[in-house]
């Protein structure tokens, strides 16, 4: 250790995660999703779930390490297979709800206090690859799916709000999204290799979303009149070659990743250009840096971040996980800590870090979930 | 529903106590297990059966195979005519008619009058007064009442001491009443018969007594009848002159002053017609005559009527009072010796009454149906008498056997099925959550019952109700709009239906496949847009009509923007006209002049305010250098443009014509050669245009353009 401080080839790295347990659930279907919920205060109990096959999965992180099953949901049609899920709350009650969604394209809300399918959305065409929360309010959901469209609802009245896509759209499956912090842009990205950034605070849309609390079904004979967007204010191909299944706000540029073993970090329009005046014509985008890895050439892999967006962590096809840490002042200077364990050796699908990134939760195409603690 | 249960627990007393136990242990679970087993559904259907009491989805009696409980008769349809409905309302209207009453003719025999002021015991002149009350249906208007002498007896009269002059001789004090006095016309009436006894005993009356409200033995709800019928009667006591002895002005000769009245109601018939009076012994409590004020002009008002005072004091009225007591019997003819008072002798009561057939109308449903069983029954070689027993399997063993009343009763929902099909088909329909097979046994059925482990309970239904009428499908708060659905029905050669009980010999899906038609389609429309389920109160609203969508506009100003070889204004002036052309559907060259018109109208002021004069102008020439328009539309248009222009300016309108004139020559010099010299050459000849070109695509010459834009910007300045 002193030896490599000395040397200064490989510089100390701080971040270091030792694994606790993993456990392995009993349908044999890739786990696609896995979130922590992060509207918990300190002391809650930490709470992820997971979604894979059918089912929909609550575990609790117990301090000392292990994991315990809170909650298991089986949907009723055993060809469901679920791919993402997001953690919201009740703003009036206060209560979590767990949002999941997949292959069948229904949007289902549990409740984890009652215990059941509190509602669902029906709409998209095609399956859903991705759910996202407004960071500002609780009740707007973007949806990403198959159908070429990304889509707001408003989870209060039940509607759906404004429809991303149609003529200058995607012209493929969408597979990923981001609303970034200020709840102004949403960036998303898909099979046709583009990365879209749609503004949300455009005078229509932030109307529509207004209009939408108003709108009560019960009480009017007209259907919620939903915004279609079909024009991107920034649309570029430039970035990747391929698929793009992940991407992620990180502030003001972007993160974003396809199956090319890197994570890119980009910014629409020139370096200077702060102000994001974004330009529908002007596709031009600045690359800040590039997060190499190895061994992830499969595509519907996904990097997370924890909540404060320090960590930055990526699963591999052959079950190893790089982890960045990235609150370093030049990205550069981030390195990247190589997770492996001899038992794990399947596509790491999805990671997590708690709030805090203290646990690091993965999960694999062998429905097994590991649990990671960070070494301090 | 279950009143003989024998248990099969037959223990071998051969084998040891222990195990005997064991083996008593070992049924007592399996029975508990029985027990809770059956449970579950049985609560599930008492819960059902209790909602389909308070607010039933569907009526068993339109059910096809409840026969039994229908009341309408399907014979007649045969014979139906469409005339033959005026003649059932006519009949409708003469309700009294079609009534059957007990019998022909009431009988009252009086027994004797019975005082405690009467010191003398003389004979009482008794007066039978029959008031027909006539009830109208509207409130306000007045009632009337009439009064019909039914005859006079003379009676008894019986002092509080007992003593009787007479040893009640029955002979002679009977009054028979024809049944036609209370059939007359048409209207609700009600008929109440008062006896008037007059004594000419000047003895003086306590007026305590007048105050005393009569109640009867044996009147039967004519006070707690809905009717205000009741009422009429009360002013009568509650008058506190009544304690003055007076007389009716009905028979004023009859009665000097002196006389006493007293007087008494026994409502007959109430205003639904329904007799009130049954055979028996009546004693009546009167109550000193006042005057009969039928005032015109009284209308009928709520009065709080002391009812319970007598009860309250804890005084026997029939003590305190005056009694008239009198033996009532309804019978075919008049009694032997009777004093009969004749009917009033109308040729259509007696029509009616000789042709008087006992009608089922007023029979209760349940009678009808105990009848209709009956009827059945002897069709059916007398099935209810047969004994039907219920043997409960679990783990295919019999846990229990009860066997049901004769009554066809469902034993979940205590509903009269009314024959053994009936309820059979019932029970596997209904309560599908059990297994129903039947057995015969020697006079009597078993019905083998057991717990369906392929029970379906999930929806089968149409989806439309699932996902538009959550939350509404029926609403208890009155109608709400519901989705139109077409229900496909299929019209082969009805099949005759036979009511066999061998179908049900069979386990339920060993059964002949039955007709199991899909009730309509299950069709679910969808938003174009947002692909969400269209709900049934937005299905006549359809917003995705329109032609010129905001993409398709914005999509058409995007594209146009892209061009470089326009400037600016021009490209103003063609994503006017594109979206001009596109909102109003342009899609032929002899649509052109109407639509430089319209965009006129409607593009004009907003050409003015960009100062894009020129670009429209040479958009105009370009469409006649295309061959599109006639020059003569040009000046034409450019006419109205300029009519515009003024307008807007304030400037007082003038006509095309000076208009036309006004054109300036600078603008007029460049296109005077490519014009006619005639422009009156107006005839609309559209032929001659080449109709293959698209006019929605204006297509600008660089140069052309380069000028135009010049030209506008000088007469910008």
């Amino acid at each position: 250790m002193r030896k490599r401080n000395i040397k200064g080839k490989f510089k100390r790295n701080k971040l270091q995660y030792k694994c606790s347990t993993y456990l392995k659930e009993d349908h044999g279907q890739p786990v696609f999703g896995v979130q922590f919920n992060y509207h918990t205060k300190d002391g809650d109990p930490v709470l992820f779930a997971t979604v894979g096959s059918n089912r929909v999965t609550v575990y609790e992180c117990e301090e000392s390490g292990k994991i315990t099953l809170v909650q298991a949901y089986i949907d009723a049609d055993a060809d469901e297979s679920f791919y993402t899920c997001a953690w919201t709350y009740d703003d009036v009650s206060h209560e979590p709800l767990l949002v999941a969604a997949g292959a069948r394209g229904i949007i289902r809300f549990l409740s984890p206090i009652s215990m059941h399918c509190v509602k669902h959305f029906i709409g998209h065409g095609q399956s859903v690859n991705e759910l996202k929360f407004h960071p500002k309010d609780p009740n707007i959901l973007m949806s990403v799916s198959k159908d070429h469209a990304l889509r707001l609802w408003n989870c209060k009245t039940d509607v759906c709000v404004v429809i991303f896509g149609g003529v200058d759209g995607h012209r493929d499956e969408v597979l990923s999204g981001d609303i970034n912090l200020e709840g102004t842009m949403i960036v998303s990205c898909g099979m046709d290799h583009s990365l879209k950034i749609w503004r949300i605070d455009k005078a229509e849309i932030t109307n529509a979303i207004e209009e939408s609390y108003k709108y009560t079904a019960n009480k009017t004979n007209k259907t919620f009149k939903t915004v279609a967007q079909h024009y991107p204010d920034f649309s570029t191909r430039d970035i990747h070659r391929n698929y793009v299944d992940c991407v992620k706000w990180m502030g003001k540029v972007v993160l974003s990743k396809s199956c090319e073993n890197r994570i890119v970090c980009w910014k629409p329009g020139s370096l200077d250009d702060l102000d994001f005046t974004l330009k529908p014509t002007d596709s031009s985008v600045s690359i800040l840096h590039q997060f190499d890895f190895k061994e992830c050439d499969i595509w519907f892999m996904r990097f997370s971040m924890d909540f404060w967006q320090r960590i930055l962590a990526m699963g591999t096809q052959y079950g190893r996980v790089f982890v960045w840490d990235i609150d370093v002042d030049d990205p550069t200077l981030a390195r990247a800590t190589v997770l492996t364990h001899s038992k794990c050796g399947s596509a790491v699908r999805q990671t997590n870090l708690s709030k805090n990134g203290s646990i690091l939760i993965y999960v694999c195409d062998d429905s097994t979930v590991w649990r990671w603690d960070r070494v301090r | 529903m279950r009143p003989k249960t024998k248990e099969k627990n037959g223990i071998d007393h051969d084998h040891t106590d222990k195990k005997a136990q064991e083996d008593l242990s070992r049924r007592k679970a399996e029975y508990e297990a029985f027990l809770t087993a059956f449970e579950k559904p049985t609560q599930i259907y008492r819960f059902l059966r209790a909602r389909h009491f308070v607010s039933p989805i569907f009526l068993h009696r339109t059910l096809s195979y409840m026969n039994g409980r229908s009341n309408r008769r399907i014979n007649t349809r045969k014979s139906f005519q469409i005339d033959s409905i005026l003649k059932k309302a006519e009949a409708a209207h003469k309700p009294n008619t079609k009534q059957s009453y007990n019998s022909e003719f009431l009988n009252l025999t009086f027994q004797g009058f019975y005082s405690n002021y009467l010191t003398s015991s003389s004979d009482i002149d008794v007066e039978v007064l029959l008031v027909k009350k006539g009830h109208r249906r509207r409130k306000n208007s007045d009632e009337v009442l009439m009064e019909v002498s039914l005859g006079h007896i003379q009676v008894p009269c019986k002092v509080k001491s007992g003593a009787t002059n007479r040893k009640s001789p029955v002979q002679g004090l009977t009054l028979s009443i024809s049944n036609q006095h209370f059939m007359d016309g048409s209207g609700h009436k009600t008929y109440t018969l008062v006896p008037l006894e007059t004594c000419s005993n000047d003895n003086d009356i306590s007026s305590s007594a007048a105050g005393d409200e009569p109640a009867s033995k044996k009147r039967r709800s004519t006070r707690q009848s809905a009717t205000g019928e009741a009422l009429v009667s009360l002013p009568m006591s509650t008058n506190s002159s009544s304690s003055k002895p007076q007389v009716t002005d009905l028979s004023p000769s009859k009665r000097p002053q002196e006389k006493l009245a007293f007087t008494a109601e026994l409502t007959v018939y109430d205003v639904q017609h329904k007799c009130l009076l049954v055979d028996g012994e009546y004693e009546l409590i009167t109550y000193p005559q006042a005057c009969v004020e039928t005032d015109a002009n009284a209308k009928t008002q709520w009065e709080s009527a002391p009812v319970a005072e007598g009860a309250s004091t804890g005084v026997d009225p029939f003590k305190e009072n005056e009694r008239v007591k009198f033996r009532l019997v309804w019978s075919k003819a008049p009694l032997k010796g009777a004093v009969e008072c004749t009917a009033p002798s109308s040729g259509e009561a007696e029509f009616m009454q000789n042709n008087c057939i006992e009608s089922p109308m007023t029979a209760t449903t349940e009678e009808l149906i105990m009848k209709a069983d009956s009827l059945r029954s002897k069709d059916t070689g007398d099935l209810s008498k047969w004994r039907v027993f219920y043997q409960f399997l679990f783990n295919n063993s019999v846990k229990q056997q009860t066997e049901a009343k004769e009554d066809m009763r469902c034993p979940w929902c205590v509903m009269q099925c009314s024959t053994l099909y009936s309820l059979l088909k019932h029970l596997r329909l209904c309560h599908s959550r059990f297994n129903f097979k039947v057995q015969d046994l020697p006079r009597g059925l078993r019905i083998d019952v057991s717990i369906n482990d392929c029970y379906d309970g999930s929806y089968a239904g149409n989806p439309q109700d699932l996902h538009s009428h959550f939350g509404f499908a029926y609403c208890r708060n009155g109608p709400t709009r519901r989705t139109p659905i077409t229900y496909v029905f299929r019209s082969d050669k009805p099949k005759k239906v036979i009511n066999e009980l061998s179908e049900f010999y069979l386990m339920e899906n060993e059964a002949p496949p039955g007709q199991n038609l899909v009730q309509g389609h299950n069709r679910l429309y969808f938003h174009t847009l947002t692909s969400q389920p269209v709900r049934p109160c937005e299905i006549y609203s359809d917003s995705e009509d329109e032609m010129d969508p905001e993409w398709l506009r914005q999509k058409t100003m995007n594209m146009i923007d892209e061009f470089t070889d326009v400037n600016e204004g021009e490209k103003e002036v063609m994503k006017m006209w594109n979206i001009h052309t596109m909102h109003h559907n342009y899609v032929g060259d002899y649509q052109l002049p109407i639509a430089c018109h319209t965009f006129v109208e409607e593009y004009g002021p907003k050409i003015i305010q960009k100062g894009l004069f020129q670009n429209f102008v040479l958009h105009l020439t370009n469409l006649y250098d295309f061959g599109l328009i006639r020059p003569d539309l040009i000046q034409r248009t450019i006419a109205e443009f300029i009519d515009l222009q003024n307008s807007l300016s304030g400037s007082p309108k003038q006509s095309k014509r000076e208009a036309q004139e006004k054109i300036p020559n600078k603008y007029m010099s460049p296109w005077v050669k490519y014009l006619p010299t005639k422009t009156e050459e107006t005839q609309e000849n559209d032929s001659q245009f080449d109709t293959d070109d698209d006019s929605q695509i204006c297509e600008c010459d660089a140069k052309n353009g380069e000028s135009a834009r010049e030209d506008g910007m000088e007469s910008q300045s």
